[in-house]
Protein backbone atom coordinates (compact mmCIF):
# COMPACT_ATOMS: atom_id res chain seq x y z
CA UNK A 1 0.00 0.00 0.00
CA UNK A 2 1.14 3.85 -0.67
CA UNK A 3 0.04 6.35 0.70
CA UNK A 4 0.95 9.77 -1.35
CA UNK A 5 2.38 13.11 0.21
CA UNK A 6 -0.47 15.98 0.93
CA UNK A 7 -0.11 19.55 1.65
CA UNK A 8 -2.34 21.77 4.33
CA UNK A 9 -1.95 25.32 4.57
CA UNK A 10 -4.23 26.87 7.01
CA UNK A 11 -5.01 30.72 6.66
CA UNK A 12 -6.23 33.12 9.60
CA UNK A 13 -9.99 32.47 8.99
CA UNK A 14 -9.78 28.62 8.56
CA UNK A 15 -8.34 28.77 11.85
CA UNK A 16 -11.00 31.14 13.06
CA UNK A 17 -13.75 28.76 11.95
CA UNK A 18 -12.40 25.74 13.83
CA UNK A 19 -12.00 27.64 16.55
CA UNK A 20 -15.52 28.63 16.29
CA UNK A 21 -16.69 24.68 15.18
CA UNK A 22 -15.04 23.33 18.62
CA UNK A 23 -15.88 25.86 21.11
CA UNK A 24 -12.43 26.52 21.64
CA UNK A 25 -11.61 30.05 23.08
CA UNK A 26 -7.73 30.16 22.99
CA UNK A 27 -6.39 33.02 21.90
CA UNK A 28 -3.09 31.84 20.16
CA UNK A 29 -5.49 30.20 17.36
CA UNK A 30 -7.04 33.92 16.51
CA UNK A 31 -5.54 36.69 18.77
CA UNK A 32 -2.08 37.49 16.65
CA UNK A 33 -1.37 40.25 19.45
CA UNK A 34 -1.97 37.60 22.06
CA UNK A 35 -0.37 35.02 20.05
CA UNK A 36 3.13 37.26 19.84
CA UNK A 37 2.99 38.09 23.72
CA UNK A 38 3.11 34.74 24.17
CA UNK A 39 6.15 34.03 21.81
CA UNK A 40 4.45 33.21 18.79
CA UNK A 41 4.68 34.64 15.01
CA UNK A 42 1.29 34.26 14.96
CA UNK A 43 -1.99 33.15 15.20
CA UNK A 44 -0.88 28.74 15.29
CA UNK A 45 -3.05 25.61 14.31
CA UNK A 46 -4.45 23.74 16.69
CA UNK A 47 -3.32 20.42 18.24
CA UNK A 48 -6.81 18.59 16.89
CA UNK A 49 -5.75 20.27 12.84
CA UNK A 50 -2.66 18.90 13.05
CA UNK A 51 -3.78 15.70 14.01
CA UNK A 52 -6.55 15.59 11.03
CA UNK A 53 -3.69 16.57 8.55
CA UNK A 54 -2.15 13.46 9.36
CA UNK A 55 -5.24 11.69 9.52
CA UNK A 56 -6.62 12.84 6.21
CA UNK A 57 -3.38 11.52 4.47
CA UNK A 58 -4.04 8.06 5.67
CA UNK A 59 -7.51 8.41 4.84
CA UNK A 60 -7.55 9.53 1.07
CA UNK A 61 -6.00 6.10 1.09
CA UNK A 62 -7.61 4.03 3.38
CA UNK A 63 -11.43 3.77 4.55
CA UNK A 64 -11.09 5.30 8.49
CA UNK A 65 -13.19 2.57 9.42
CA UNK A 66 -10.36 0.29 8.89
CA UNK A 67 -8.03 2.66 11.42
CA UNK A 68 -8.00 1.11 15.21
CA UNK A 69 -4.88 3.31 16.41
CA UNK A 70 -3.67 6.75 16.09
CA UNK A 71 -1.47 8.75 17.38
CA UNK A 72 0.34 12.37 17.21
CA UNK A 73 2.64 14.27 18.50
CA UNK A 74 3.50 18.05 18.43
CA UNK A 75 7.25 19.21 17.92
CA UNK A 76 6.81 22.96 16.84
CA UNK A 77 3.92 25.61 16.49
CA UNK A 78 2.78 26.22 13.32
CA UNK A 79 1.53 29.95 11.79
CA UNK A 80 -1.60 30.56 9.58
CA UNK A 81 -0.30 31.02 6.12
CA UNK A 82 2.34 28.10 6.14
CA UNK A 83 2.34 25.54 4.22
CA UNK A 84 3.12 21.69 5.32
CA UNK A 85 3.73 18.53 3.85
CA UNK A 86 2.94 15.31 5.27
CA UNK A 87 4.40 12.49 4.36
CA UNK A 88 3.73 8.37 5.41
CA UNK A 89 5.99 5.51 5.31
CA UNK A 90 3.90 1.89 5.51
CA UNK A 91 4.87 -0.97 7.62
CA UNK A 92 3.59 -4.65 6.97
CA UNK A 93 2.35 -5.97 10.52
CA UNK A 94 0.61 -8.82 11.67
CA UNK A 95 -3.34 -8.28 10.51
CA UNK A 96 -2.77 -5.05 9.08
CA UNK A 97 -0.52 -1.86 8.70
CA UNK A 98 1.47 0.89 10.58
CA UNK A 99 1.52 4.52 9.33
CA UNK A 100 4.18 6.28 10.02
CA UNK A 101 3.08 9.80 9.27
CA UNK A 102 5.62 13.31 9.38
CA UNK A 103 4.49 16.61 8.81
CA UNK A 104 7.01 19.42 8.15
CA UNK A 105 7.18 22.92 6.81
CA UNK A 106 7.57 23.61 3.25
CA UNK A 107 9.70 26.75 4.19
CA UNK A 108 12.33 25.04 6.29
CA UNK A 109 11.67 21.48 6.28
CA UNK A 110 11.42 21.74 9.69
CA UNK A 111 9.52 19.23 11.44
CA UNK A 112 5.83 20.15 12.82
CA UNK A 113 4.34 17.03 13.88
CA UNK A 114 4.56 13.56 13.90
CA UNK A 115 2.48 10.66 14.33
CA UNK A 116 1.02 7.17 13.27
CA UNK A 117 -1.94 4.99 12.41
CA UNK A 118 -2.51 1.26 12.96
CA UNK A 119 -4.52 -0.03 9.87
CA UNK A 120 -6.45 -3.13 10.15
CA UNK A 121 -5.97 -5.69 6.91
CA UNK A 122 -8.62 -5.72 4.10
CA UNK A 123 -7.72 -2.67 2.99
CA UNK B 1 9.12 33.96 39.36
CA UNK B 2 8.14 31.55 36.49
CA UNK B 3 9.66 28.49 38.32
CA UNK B 4 7.06 29.31 41.78
CA UNK B 5 4.38 29.99 38.98
CA UNK B 6 5.04 26.47 37.56
CA UNK B 7 5.55 24.60 41.17
CA UNK B 8 2.08 26.20 42.54
CA UNK B 9 0.21 24.63 38.74
CA UNK B 10 2.06 21.66 39.63
CA UNK B 11 0.04 21.39 42.89
CA UNK B 12 -3.01 22.02 41.51
CA UNK B 13 -2.74 19.18 38.66
CA UNK B 14 -2.10 17.03 40.92
CA UNK B 15 -4.79 17.70 43.28
CA UNK B 16 -7.06 17.18 40.54
CA UNK B 17 -5.88 13.49 39.54
CA UNK B 18 -8.67 11.45 39.48
CA UNK B 19 -11.08 14.22 38.69
CA UNK B 20 -13.86 13.23 36.52
CA UNK B 21 -15.85 15.77 34.03
CA UNK B 22 -18.95 14.62 32.15
CA UNK B 23 -21.25 15.73 29.72
CA UNK B 24 -23.04 14.76 26.48
CA UNK B 25 -21.82 15.73 23.06
CA UNK B 26 -25.06 16.94 21.81
CA UNK B 27 -26.63 14.63 18.94
CA UNK B 28 -24.93 14.98 15.81
CA UNK B 29 -26.82 16.64 13.15
CA UNK B 30 -26.01 16.42 9.35
CA UNK B 31 -25.45 20.05 9.66
CA UNK B 32 -23.01 19.94 12.13
CA UNK B 33 -20.91 17.13 9.93
CA UNK B 34 -21.49 20.00 7.04
CA UNK B 35 -19.82 22.31 9.11
CA UNK B 36 -17.19 19.82 10.49
CA UNK B 37 -16.71 18.88 6.57
CA UNK B 38 -15.99 22.23 5.50
CA UNK B 39 -14.11 23.72 8.64
CA UNK B 40 -11.42 20.54 8.78
CA UNK B 41 -11.77 20.41 4.44
CA UNK B 42 -12.40 16.93 4.28
CA UNK B 43 -13.91 16.76 0.85
CA UNK B 44 -15.06 13.16 1.64
CA UNK B 45 -17.17 14.00 4.13
CA UNK B 46 -18.60 16.90 2.70
CA UNK B 47 -19.92 14.84 -1.22
CA UNK B 48 -20.95 11.97 0.38
CA UNK B 49 -23.45 14.11 2.75
CA UNK B 50 -24.26 15.88 -0.12
CA UNK B 51 -25.13 12.84 -1.56
CA UNK B 52 -26.92 11.57 1.79
CA UNK B 53 -25.21 8.71 1.23
CA UNK B 54 -23.45 8.54 4.46
CA UNK B 55 -24.61 8.77 8.06
CA UNK B 56 -21.89 8.41 9.44
CA UNK B 57 -18.28 9.90 10.49
CA UNK B 58 -14.88 8.66 11.53
CA UNK B 59 -14.78 8.78 15.88
CA UNK B 60 -11.95 11.38 15.25
CA UNK B 61 -15.14 13.98 15.19
CA UNK B 62 -15.64 13.62 18.68
CA UNK B 63 -12.11 14.06 19.17
CA UNK B 64 -12.55 17.57 17.92
CA UNK B 65 -15.82 17.94 20.54
CA UNK B 66 -14.20 18.22 23.65
CA UNK B 67 -15.44 21.18 24.69
CA UNK B 68 -17.97 20.50 27.79
CA UNK B 69 -21.31 21.50 26.94
CA UNK B 70 -22.52 23.74 28.20
CA UNK B 71 -19.41 25.69 26.98
CA UNK B 72 -18.30 28.22 29.66
CA UNK B 73 -19.01 31.67 30.00
CA UNK B 74 -16.22 34.27 30.95
CA UNK B 75 -15.61 33.15 34.21
CA UNK B 76 -14.81 29.86 33.24
CA UNK B 77 -12.03 30.96 30.73
CA UNK B 78 -8.31 31.70 31.43
CA UNK B 79 -7.02 35.42 30.65
CA UNK B 80 -5.61 33.36 27.34
CA UNK B 81 -9.32 32.11 26.14
CA UNK B 82 -8.30 28.54 27.34
CA UNK B 83 -11.22 26.76 29.85
CA UNK B 84 -10.24 26.41 33.13
CA UNK B 85 -11.65 22.72 33.04
CA UNK B 86 -9.28 22.22 30.06
CA UNK B 87 -5.86 23.35 31.70
CA UNK B 88 -5.61 21.28 34.78
CA UNK B 89 -3.33 22.94 37.33
CA UNK B 90 -3.28 26.51 35.64
CA UNK B 91 -5.28 29.18 37.35
CA UNK B 92 -7.00 31.80 35.90
CA UNK B 93 -4.54 34.59 35.51
CA UNK B 94 -1.88 32.74 36.56
CA UNK B 95 1.65 33.00 34.43
CA UNK B 96 1.76 29.43 32.99
CA UNK B 97 1.45 29.34 29.73
CA UNK B 98 -0.62 25.84 28.11
CA UNK B 99 -0.07 24.36 25.37
CA UNK B 100 -1.45 21.01 24.00
CA UNK B 101 1.85 18.18 23.45
CA UNK B 102 -0.32 15.97 20.86
CA UNK B 103 -2.66 12.57 21.77
CA UNK B 104 -3.22 9.10 21.56
CA UNK B 105 -6.89 7.31 20.13
CA UNK B 106 -8.02 4.29 20.24
CA UNK B 107 -11.31 3.71 18.25
CA UNK B 108 -13.61 1.30 18.26
CA UNK B 109 -16.73 2.59 16.59
CA UNK B 110 -17.58 4.81 14.26
CA UNK B 111 -20.06 8.21 14.97
CA UNK B 112 -23.97 7.98 13.88
CA UNK B 113 -25.96 11.05 13.08
CA UNK B 114 -29.08 11.32 15.27
CA UNK B 115 -27.42 10.19 18.56
CA UNK B 116 -25.73 11.46 21.30
CA UNK B 117 -22.22 10.29 23.05
CA UNK B 118 -21.37 10.51 26.44
CA UNK B 119 -18.20 12.12 27.54
CA UNK B 120 -16.08 10.88 30.64
CA UNK B 121 -12.33 12.92 31.12
CA UNK B 122 -10.05 12.16 33.79
CA UNK B 123 -6.83 13.77 34.84
CA UNK B 124 -4.64 10.19 35.18
CA UNK B 125 -1.00 11.60 35.51
CA UNK B 126 0.86 14.59 35.86
CA UNK B 127 4.87 14.66 35.19
CA UNK B 128 7.84 17.06 35.19
CA UNK B 129 9.68 16.93 32.11
CA UNK B 130 12.48 19.06 30.84
CA UNK B 131 16.10 20.59 32.39
CA UNK B 132 16.08 21.52 36.04
CA UNK B 133 16.30 25.31 34.29
CA UNK B 134 13.62 25.35 32.09
CA UNK B 135 11.04 22.33 33.89
CA UNK B 136 7.81 21.88 32.28
CA UNK B 137 4.76 19.85 33.46
CA UNK B 138 3.08 17.25 31.16
CA UNK B 139 -0.54 16.25 32.81
CA UNK B 140 -2.09 13.28 31.15
CA UNK B 141 -5.84 13.61 30.08
CA UNK B 142 -7.99 10.40 29.15
CA UNK B 143 -11.39 10.98 27.75
CA UNK B 144 -13.61 7.87 27.05
CA UNK B 145 -16.97 8.19 24.59
CA UNK B 146 -19.40 5.85 24.79
CA UNK B 147 -22.77 5.66 22.66
CA UNK B 148 -26.48 5.19 24.56
CA UNK B 149 -25.78 1.14 24.81
CA UNK B 150 -22.78 2.32 26.64
CA UNK B 151 -20.58 0.95 23.55
CA UNK B 152 -16.81 2.18 23.64
CA UNK B 153 -16.59 4.42 20.77
CA UNK B 154 -13.26 5.74 21.38
CA UNK B 155 -10.77 6.60 24.19
CA UNK B 156 -8.31 9.77 23.65
CA UNK B 157 -5.19 10.10 25.86
CA UNK B 158 -3.87 13.69 25.68
CA UNK B 159 -0.83 15.42 27.16
CA UNK B 160 -1.31 19.10 27.81
CA UNK B 161 2.10 20.94 28.61
CA UNK B 162 2.43 23.66 31.07
CA UNK B 163 5.48 26.25 31.53
CA UNK B 164 6.01 28.86 33.79
CA UNK B 165 6.73 32.21 32.28
CA UNK B 166 7.83 35.34 33.61
CA UNK B 167 5.31 38.47 34.29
Amino acid sequence: MRIPEQRFVWNELDLFRFSAATGNAHRIHYDVEHARAEGLEGVVVHTTLHALMLWQTVTAVVDDAAITNFEWRNHAPLVAGREVEVSAQVEAINSGWKVSLVERSLDDGSLICSGSATVRDGQ
Amino acid sequence: MALSALAAAEARARGQIGHVIEWTVPKVRREDLGTWGSVTRDSALINELADFERDTVSAMYLVGQLQPHPWPTLDGLRTDGLALRDSPGADADDPVAVLHGGGRVELYGKVRTGMSYHARREVVAVETKGRADSPFLRVTVVTQFTDDDEELIAAYEEYILLRGVEA
